[in-house]
């Protein structure tokens, strides 16, 4: 890859770190004994996922009525759970892949955890439209086209809800598979690391031989192009085809041609929300300042003022086709989004969306690791109440006014949402101990001594000095 | 009579159903030898009733071939109405109940479909029991009553009109005893006023049919009042403007609360009681009286004026009721109808109503007696004096001062449970009886089951006491023998029981009117004022007068005005409740001293719109404590009105609202406990938000042009990405005329029973689960909030419109796309089909429906009695948790009416296929047949400019149409607007 660098660039590692450094830095946190704050992060979050299992068990022996849903407003938190978990995972492939492509390297210090994040958030977002239906005991099957001897009965291949469980089991399979490779090298080395035979073993297996060769790197490149290559329009696939829930329906609210891009931006600025929270965790907790700099958290930071905006100019206009299509459900529809029995809602949304990142217009506070922690928080609450206001608020006042409803979530349709948070973080606190949380395979490829070597560089200088 | 069936798929039973039907058909044979009766007046099925040759299916019954059902003709005892029936009975036990077509109607209300209910109910009482609930032998009972039942003994009963059950009393008084009847309700002073006026003490009898212009002073004469199925059938005969019919009646109400009457009046005033007789007699005075100057009232002259020059111009088909207790109000209605010369047309008191036949002077004498120590002996039977009477608790302590004191009934309600002895009777359903609800029309009822348990026919009881011979017989034979010497004259009793009725209607010439009666009723129009909150005491619409308390299907009936189940509320109008400082749900107690005694009624508030000002309704037949388990809830405190009745975990449902009817308007007092309970209502907003949902017009902008008030404002733009389908064969379409609905409910009752709709309680109402599969919508017009959100109505006074709405079987159905599994689709007769096996539950298909039809089973909403499965209809499979459903257009009735036609060798005939809520609509607002069949009905209507699709506009092609509304009013400014085309233009916001 002979790219040309300019030395004018911050350099993307910091504090001086030698190659060795960089393997060392990374796995020693799975080869050492974990610290106490592992496990309790484990636990603590293993018991929340636990709480979550055991909620959909309840849901499955009493029945969907555990939760408020009623005749008008048919789904809730469930699909909201779904959105907002399949929006979470945009980012990981937005970053692994979308930015491969475009040669981002400040991405590679973080682009092996928003994998993670995705795979994870898509395994959340999946249980959902599983649990939400009545009889999941044949419905987990009946989605799928499989020969049978039904005769004509067949899936609805009409169906928006047929066309997400392809959407989102590609994903998922692309999303696992893109993981994997970027992880061979890497799992090479802590194998190369390992002294104990299992370790060995464990490693050996998933590393599939890997020697390090040339020959290993340039399939290894290619295949990983390739892959980028495929996941790249699925970052803009999966979430159109999940806005196709709502638009190709006939509810005022759902009923609309702007959801394919308002909700792919949607899903980039939760995504990049979340990846933000995950990583500002991790690098305090986890020491991982000079790989995590505040450069890439500014860059986050930039991505998430403009999709904020992306998806504030999408509230706008929904509100301006509303008007300006003269259709009176339409009208009322958003009307009613602003100042109905939800707009509670609504203005959350509003505030954590819009309101809450136009600090970032601020370069001395898109700096400062405490202000984004707090947005990126404000972003995960905003982000989750977009898609509980577009279906909640939709369908609670919808054409004919009397089946209007309030809706009433229980306090099981809460804590399954907090559940599904624990199972999240639980299998992100297995990840960071079992792979190596950094693609430092990748991050050696950006430092200074990974790159075509210039004379007049320095190696491993500190930053502020050779380039304030 | 055997009868062989030749359907070779009925031989096909699987043999779960066969089992079944072994298991029920014992009962059935017994009855069947018993009575000797088979198969008369069936509507068989799929059977040709000529064929006599015996083919055993598996261990044949006689008469009763397993799988087909057959309709037996008998007298709905729901209410003292007393409509006809049909029951269709199915392998031995009935499983709907259906109106009767006769002279006196066709249509079945809710409540009286609802009784399938208490005959499965098993908590009823098994046996004869004692004070303790002790079970007791019948020879016990009967020597122990026996020895009481003597000279001196009284008979305590409601209304009884039969021809064979008056002569059983009179064999009782015969032997010295008494018998006092009552109407919890009572329209007893009906009967007296006609009494001074007439010189006879009757009701007569309302031909609504023969009526152009209708005054009711508060007579709920479509929801309660008398006989509502009747009414409500000869009112909507006048305001059918279907297939050429251009002219239609007027109805005007005059009333304090909002009745069903009201809600379709065209016109309608809002007057406290206290002010009826004072528009009563201005009334009077207009139309040829001289009663002197009234008291104050609200009515302004002009529109007085306006009534009685109306009034006058109709002449003798011209119509005033009054629901009045006051007996110079009821003389003032007399005066006025004779005045207009409606006697002989439009109501009748030479053939006079027999429905209400209490007489409330005879029932005070009793207390009096009783108090005095006078009565030794009491029978109470089929009344419940410790609930029903306004005095309850007085009657209670009075039973004390009774040495024998023996009950009939089905159960240990508040006044039996105190009697020594109950002698467990006969649900109406199992049990013979005759009826004469209308003098001359003699209406027959017969069991439709063999009894469940060891209960007895209250008459044979009876018989048994006095020691008649007749006690010993079967009550049929006792019924067929005194019909035979009177009613029938020559005509066959099996002719009769096929029938279910003897018509012997004849009227004679109407009796002159009094003068001088009317002395007295200058004093009618200067009542004492009532302050500051009159109370309204109605009987409600699902419960009545209480002994319905014991039905789930009515507890889940919703109130038709503010769609709430599950209990009764104090109504008051949106400004009365802000002068009080109330809200929506607050618990109070609304208190008066009624006659010297202090009554109290603790219920939840509830907004009523268009309720007169300073006036506080509440209706009754709630609050009952000994009614099984039913009228508890859940035991949860939040949900109690009253906190200290929750003992062992249950409370009792609403407040008992008896104790605040007066004979006089009360003044009543209101008192806030400072709680506040959910009110599980089924709809809670009550605007059309200026939607073009319920269209409707003005009379006279209809005659200018028929297309008026139906105007499609946005056109629908007819673009499908899938093939168009194609009917080939039968197309099946539903009209419903907006302008016949009178919001009675009795359609979403008899859905729910056709389709075995689960009952899912007040908690889940809450949630906004309940399961209908049909519902009432009622919209206010004039009207920019709704009850839930506490909006005050921009008009104080507002029309109310009802609309059905069930699925609408579009043609490009938003439910079938969604569908991830194909589990409803379309038929090739233009249904859409739900197939509840294929169902996985997403809900895609109940969110995407614009009409909210689609009810989602959300438990498992299974009746956990045995008993009570016996009422479940087995041609309709029950749903189980999980899966969605909604109407099927009653499909399984039209394979019955099409395997019927394929039999006999003939087409479909229009009008031969009726789903449950067609059927059972009294007003036949319901069309259902085949669009592709140009003579049909809905064909010819779709011709009609008033007919209309909901939603046209976004092109759903719903199969369901509806016919606008036309209301007998002035035109409106608004209606003008919309007819010149620039109703919605700002409608976008």
């Amino acid at each position: 890859m002979g790219h040309v660098y300019s030395a004018l660039r911050r350099p993307l590692v910091h504090g001086g770190k030698s190659l060795h450094d960089v393997t060392h830095d990374v796995c020693s946190s799975i080869e050492g004994k974990p610290s106490q704050l592992w496990w309790l992060g484990f636990f603590g979050s293993g018991l929340v996922a636990l709480m979550f299992v055991a909620l959909i068990a309840w849901l499955l022996y009493e029945g969907v009525g555990v939760w408020g849903l009623n005749k008008t407003v048919g789904w809730g938190f469930d699909i909201t759970n779904f959105v907002f978990w399949v929006g979470i995972g945009h980012a990981g492939t937005l970053i692994s892949a979308v930015l491969f492509l475009f040669r981002q390297k400040w991405r590679t210090s973080i682009n092996r955890s928003a994998e993670a994040m995705t795979l994870f958030a898509v395994v959340c977002a999946g249980l959902f439209p599983l649990i939400h239906m009545g009889r999941l005991w044949i419905g987990f099957l009946w989605v799928a086209p499989y020969p049978n001897l039904r005769g004509p009965l067949w899936v609805n291949f009409r169906s928006p809800l047929l066309w997400d469980v392809f959407a989102i089991s590609t994903y998922l399979t692309i999303s696992a598979v893109f993981w994997y490779i970027g992880l061979i090298p890497d799992l090479a080395t802590v194998r190369d690391r390992a002294k104990h035979w299992g370790r060995k073993l464990f490693y050996g297996v998933l590393s599939q031989g890997w020697n390090g060769s040339v020959r290993n790197w340039n399939h290894y490149e290619t295949a990983y192009m390739i892959f980028a290559g495929l996941a790249t329009p699925l970052v803009f696939s999966v979430h159109t085809i999940v806005s196709f829930d709502f638009a190709t329906s006939v509810i005022p609210g759902w009923h609309t041609t702007i959801f394919p891009p308002y909700f792919v931006g949607g899903a980039i600025f939760s995504g990049f929300g979340m990846v933000l929270t995950l990583l500002l965790i991790a690098r305090k907790t986890m020491r991982l300042e000079n790989y995590i700099t505040l450069d890439h958290l500014e860059n986050m930071g930039k991505v998430i003022i403009l999709t904020g905006s992306l998806v504030g100019l999408a509230y706008g206009t929904e509100f301006f086709i509303a008007w300006y299509s003269g259709s009176m459900y339409e009208g009322f529809a958003f009307i009613n989004r602003a100042t109905g029995p939800f707009a509670w809602s609504y203005w959350i949304m509003v505030s954590c969306n819009v309101l809450s990142p136009q600090v970032l217009w601020f370069k001395k506070l898109r700096r400062n690791p405490m202000v984004l922690f707090v947005m990126s928080i404000f972003v995960n609450i905003g982000m989750w109440f977009e898609r509980f206001v577009i279906i909640v608020t939709s369908l609670h006042r919808d054409y004919l006014p009397s089946s209007w409803s309030y809706y009433h979530p229980t306090l099981i349709e809460v804590l399954t949402l907090v559940g599904s948070f624990g199972l999240f973080f639980w299998l992100f606190f297995i990840f960071v101990r079992v792979m190596p949380a950094i693609a430092f395979g990748e991050v050696k490829g950006v430092m200074d001594m990974g790159k075509p070597h210039d004379e007049h560089k320095a190696h491993g200088a500190n930053p502020e000095v050779s380039h304030g | 009579m055997e009868i062989r069936t030749n359907d070779a798929e009925l031989n096909d039973m699987p043999p779960e159903l066969r089992r079944e039907v072994e298991l029920v058909s014992k009962g059935r044979r017994d009855f069947m030898k018993v009575t000797g009766m088979a198969a008369m007046g069936a509507v068989i099925a799929g059977c040709t009733a000529d064929t006599r040759e015996a083919k055993p299916l598996l261990e044949k019954v006689e008469g009763v071939t397993p799988g087909v059902s057959y309709h037996y003709a008998s007298t709905c005892q729901g209410c003292s109405a007393n409509c006809g029936t049909l029951m269709k009975v199915r392998d031995g036990r009935p499983i709907k109940l259906e109106g009767n077509e006769s002279p006196m109607g066709g249509g079945l209300c809710g409540v009286g479909q609802a009784q399938l209910w208490t005959l499965y109910n098993p908590d009823r009482l098994h046996h004869p029991v004692n004070k303790a609930g002790e079970k007791v032998e019948w020879s016990a009972l009967d020597a122990a009553a026996a020895s009481a039942v003597g000279a001196g003994a009284v008979l305590l009963t409601g209304t009884i009109n039969g021809a064979c059950g008056r002569e059983i009393i009179e064999r009782f008084k015969a032997k010295g005893g008494r018998h006092v009847a009552y109407d919890a309700v009572s329209c007893y002073a009906i009967a007296k006023a006609h009494g001074e006026t007439h010189g006879m003490a009757v009701i007569p009898r309302y031909r609504f049919s023969e009526a152009t212009v209708v005054v009711s002073f508060g007579a709920d004469f479509l929801g309660t009042w008398l006989s509502p199925m009747e009414h409500a059938r000869d009112w909507a005969t006048q305001r059918d403007l279907k297939f050429g019919r251009k002219a239609m009646s007027r109805l005007l109400v005059l009333e304090a609360r909002m009745s069903l009457t009201g809600a379709n009046a065209d016109e309608r005033f809002r007057i406290k009681d206290s002010e009826r007789g004072a528009v009563l007699i201005e009334l009077a005075n207009r139309l040829g009286g001289d009663f002197g100057a009234p008291g104050k009232h609200s009515v302004d002259a002009a529109a007085l004026d306006k009534i009685a020059n109306e009034l006058k111009a109709a002449g003798r088909r011209s119509l005033v009721v009054s629901g009045s207790r006051d007996t110079r109000e009821q003389k003032l209605v007399n005066f006025i109808n004779h005045k207009l010369g409606a006697y002989g047309t439009t109501l009748d008191a030479t053939t006079p109503s027999q429905q209400k036949l209490g007489n409330d002077d005879e029932l005070a004498k009793l207390l009096k007696d009783m108090e005095a120590g006078a009565v030794k002996t009491l029978i109470v039977w089929g009344v419940n004096p410790v609930y029903d009477l306004p005095d309850g608790a007085k009657f209670k302590e009075l039973l004390g001062k009774v040495a024998n004191t023996i009950a009939i009934g089905p159960r240990a309600d508040e006044t039996a449970s105190e009697c020594a002895w109950i002698a467990a009777e006969d649900d109406p359903l199992e049990s013979w009886n005759d009826f004469e609800p209308v003098k001359g029309f003699h209406s027959l009822s017969q069991p439709g089951v063999r009894r469940l348990w060891d209960t007895r026919n209250g008459f044979t009881s009876l018989l048994k006491w006095i020691g008649d011979p007749d006690g010993n017989k079967e009550y049929r034979d006792v019924l067929k023998t005194a019909w035979e010497a009177g009613v029938l004259r020559g005509q066959a009793w099996g002719a009769a029981v096929e029938t279910g009725y003897v018509n012997r209607i004849a009227g004679t010439t109407q009796p002159a009117f009094r003068d001088g009666a009317m002395a007295d009723v200058k004093e009618a129009g200067n009542v004492a004022d009532t302050g500051a909150l009159e109370v309204v005491v109605y009987e409600s619409y699902n419960l009545r007068d209480g002994r319905h308390a014991v039905n789930g299907w009515l507890h889940e009936m919703a109130d038709p005005m503010s769609r709430v189940t599950w209990t009764n509320m104090a109504f008051m109008s949106p400004a009365t409740m802000e002068a009080q400082g109330l809200a929506v749900g607050d618990v109070v107690d609304v208190s008066a001293e009624i006659d010297g005694r202090k009554a109290t009624c603790r219920v939840p508030v509830m907004r009523q719109p268009g309720q007169a000002e300073g006036t506080v309704a509440i209706s009754t037949g709630y609050g009952r404590t000994k009614a099984g388990p039913i009228v508890h809830g859940r035991g949860k405190e939040e949900d109690a009105v009253d906190p200290e009745l929750l003992k062992d975990g249950v409370y009792a449902i609403g407040g008992n609202a008896f104790p605040l009817l007066g004979g006089k308007p009360v003044a009543g007092s209101l008192s806030r406990t400072g709680r506040s309970i959910k009110l599980a209502m089924i709809s809670e907003h009550d605007s059309q938000e200026d939607r073009p949902i319920l269209k409707q017009t003005s009379l006279e902008q209809w005659l200018k042009n028929p297309a008026a008030g139906n105007q499609q404002e946005i056109p629908p733009v007819d673009v499908t990405l899938w093939p168009r389908w194609e009917y080939k064969g039968h197309k099946w379409g539903m009209t419903v005329d907006l302008n016949a609905c009178i919001g009675c409910n009795a359609c979403q009752v008899a859905c729910s029973i056709e389709n075995n709709v689960p009952v899912v309680g007040k908690d889940e109402v809450w949630y906004r689960r309940e399961m209908h599969w049909i519902r009432i919508d009622t919209y206010y017009e004039d009207n920019d909030g709704s009850i839930y959100d506490g909006k005050l109505t921009a008009d104080d006074n507002p029309e109310v419109g009802f609309q059905p709405m069930m699925c609408q079987h579009c043609e490009n159905a938003p439910c079938e796309t969604v569908c991830p599994v194909i589990a409803t689709s379309h038929t090739d007769e233009g249904l859409n089909a739900q197939a509840y096996n294929r169902c996985i539950g997403t809900r895609y298909c109940a969110n995407n429906c614009p009409y909210k039809v689609r009810r989602f089973n959300w438990f498992r909403y299974e009746h956990h009695n045995l008993t009570m499965n016996l009422v479940l209809n087995p041609d309709i499979v029950v749903r189980s948790r999980g899966v969605m459903e909604k109407c099927s257009m009653c499909a399984q009735r039209i394979y019955d009416g099409k395997r019927a036609a394929a039999l006999a060798g003939t087409e479909v005939k229009d009008g031969s296929i009726q789903p449950a809520c067609a059927q059972s609509c009294p007003t036949n607002a319901i069309i259902f047949g085949d669009r592709n069949d140009k003579e049909s009905k809905v064909a010819r209507l779709e011709q009609d400019p008033r007919n209309y699709a909901v939603l046209a506009e976004i092109n759903t092609r719903p199969t369901v149409t509806y016919l606008t509304k036309v209301r007998n009013r002035p035109t409106k400014d608004t209606e003008l607007l919309r007819a010149d085309g620039h109703g919605h233009e700002e409608g976008a916001h």
